[in-house]
């Protein structure tokens, strides 16, 4: 009966912890479509847009936007050209601007 | 509901670092799939791994639920798997030959694959330990040494790598296991052990019993004793060094309504051998207790059957010593396995206790000419089915001896109708 009950708990556990394990790479496989962790809004905001634009402004435009990812697209093509967006930061960038609010 | 509990609190500790990984996510870019359940595992394996010592520390909180035998059995379990999970942090990812090897990398991919070896080399050892013949002791020192490079080197391994342990949230769940882990430790190896020597007992009687087995009878030593309920045991060690750990599971055989605590130790290994020439009247030794959920006390039984075997008779000696003094007229079955009336421990004092107590006794010895009514071979399902004829639905079992026969009682009173909750036992062959 010990045997069978502890088996059975940790086949439970197991079970929970195999369930969790699919879930965070479910979870974090996401990270593509929303923004990234590493560059909250405002972060993002005082680096690219700040000496233009109020943040206010651009929220503004996004939230109206029909077509919020084309309309990020635009505003990073606008930014490549006043040189102020390079690397691998503008995928960062375009997360914020086209995820979801 | 407080085993529940405790359950869930465990899960929910296990699982700290992965979700604080989840919710903290400080990596930016999108990675394959293979590594990301890579980092699942090994953040499952720290958490698992990190409790592993917290399920053997002797907590009371966690003892009284469970008894040790269960924790025992849970956390070799909770090892295999932690060895899987640390298997497949490794096979998912793409790792070098020299970096598998520990020979190259970083300090932190060092560590990491020192403490996966150090890991199986501990399990390995602890699957293997009967097999290999290896002492209880030595098997002791090796596992407490290899557990000591195991977690420090996780540990640095996990906030070396700068991957979800960059995160804060992270850092500070495994900072919370860490913490966790230092204050059992402190408990565990100082402040129990220290307690414990304030409190010395003093050997007042020993006495052979059977062919193989001395009876110690201890006395509390400025101090009021000790508390227990019949059918728990005590770890004994009689060196005087507080850090020593010399020290084994002792079923308690003494009434628990007396001051005096006996032991009964079995002389099959070397320390229980020594420790039986050492215990001698005048000696000292030294108690940590009482620990195990082996007892009628938390039963709800009109009546009880108790099935033992070898030195596994220790403890229902104790209940029934224990039933005895406190006037209880339940009726008991007393099913009594040894190999011979040599090797029958206690029996002269079992059958006088037939006067007070409801008690029937049934005595099998594998040696047996029948002349002194025991019953001839080894307890199996036909004696126990010609014997238990009443309904079992109120009956509790407390069966402990050999692994073999608890594990044909335990079946045999299943199929008898015994609800499963109402069978008790006391293994010490865990490990």
């Amino acid at each position: 009966m010990l045997q069978r009950d502890v088996t059975r708990t940790v086949g439970t556990l197991a079970a929970i912890f195999g369930m969790a394990a699919a879930l965070f790479v479910v979870a974090v496989r996401e990270r593509e479509a929303r923004p990234s962790a590493s560059a909250p809004p405002s972060e993002v905001y005082a680096r690219c847009c700040s000496s233009c634009h109020e943040e206010s402004e651009l929220r503004g435009a996004l939230e109206s936007a029909p077509d919020r990812a084309a309309l990020a697209l635009e505003w990073l093509e606008e930014l490549a050209q006043h040189g102020s967006a390079s690397g691998p930061e503008d995928l960062a960038l375009v997360k914020w601007l086209a995820g979801p609010r | 509901m407080r085993a529940v509990a405790i359950l869930g609190a465990y899960a929910l500790l296990v699982l700290l670092p992965l979700l604080s990984a989840a919710l903290a996510d400080p990596i930016a870019a999108q990675r394959p799939w293979h590594i990301e359940l890579a980092s699942a595992a090994g953040l499952l394996a720290l958490g698992v791994v990190a409790l592993e010592f917290a399920l053997v520390a002797r907590l009371r909180p966690v003892n009284i639920p469970f008894g040790s035998d269960a924790l025992m059995l849970f956390h070799r379990r909770m090892g295999i798997a932690g060895v899987v999970l640390v298997g497949a942090h490794v096979v998912l990812l793409p790792l070098r030959p020299t970096e598998l090897l520990g020979l190259g990398g970083s300090p932190a991919l060092r560590a990491g694959a020192l403490a996966a070896w150090a890991l199986l080399a501990l399990v390995a050892l602890s699957v293997t330990r009967r097999r290999m013949g290896v002492r209880y002791e030595r098997w002791l020192f090796g596992h407490r040494a290899l557990a000591t490079i195991v977690l420090p080197a996780m540990l640095v391994h996990s906030l070396g790598m700068q991957a979800y342990t960059a995160s804060t949230s992270v850092r500070w769940a495994i900072g919370l296991h860490g913490g966790l882990l230092a204050v059992i430790a402190l408990d565990y190896r100082v402040r129990r052990p220290l307690r414990e020597q304030r409190r010395p007992w003093r050997v007042t009687d020993t006495r052979q019993e059977g062919a193989d087995v001395g009876r110690i009878t201890l006395e509390p030593e400025g101090h009021a004793g000790l508390r227990f309920e019949p059918g728990q045991f005590v770890w004994l060690r009689t060196s005087p060094r507080w850090w020593s750990s010399q020290e084994h599971p002792i079923s308690i055989a003494s009434s628990s309504e007396r001051r005096s605590v006996e032991l009964a130790i079995g002389a099959r290994g070397d320390w229980s051998r020594r420790c039986i020439e050492e215990l001698v009247p005048g000696a000292r030794a030294w108690l940590d207790g009482p620990y195990g959920a082996f007892t009628p006390d938390r039963a709800a039984a009109e009546r009880l059957i108790l099935v033992g075997g070898g030195t596994g008779i220790a403890p229902l000696r104790s209940m029934l010593l224990s039933l005895r003094d406190r006037g209880d007229r339940r009726p008991i079955l007393l099913v009594h396995a040894s190999r011979d009336r040599e090797h029958a421990l206690f029996e002269r004092e079992f059958e006088s206790l037939r006067n007070e107590l409801a008690l029937e006794i049934v005595r099998v010895h594998e040696v047996c000419d029948g002349s002194d009514g025991c019953e001839l071979g080894r307890i199996d399902h036909a004696l126990l089915q010609r014997r238990v004829n009443w309904d079992l639905r109120r009956t509790h079992a407390f069966v402990c001896g050999p692994p073999a026969l608890m594990d044909v009682v335990q079946e045999t009173l299943l199929e008898l109708g015994l609800p499963a909750a109402n069978t008790h036992t006391e293994r010490f062959d865990m490990v």
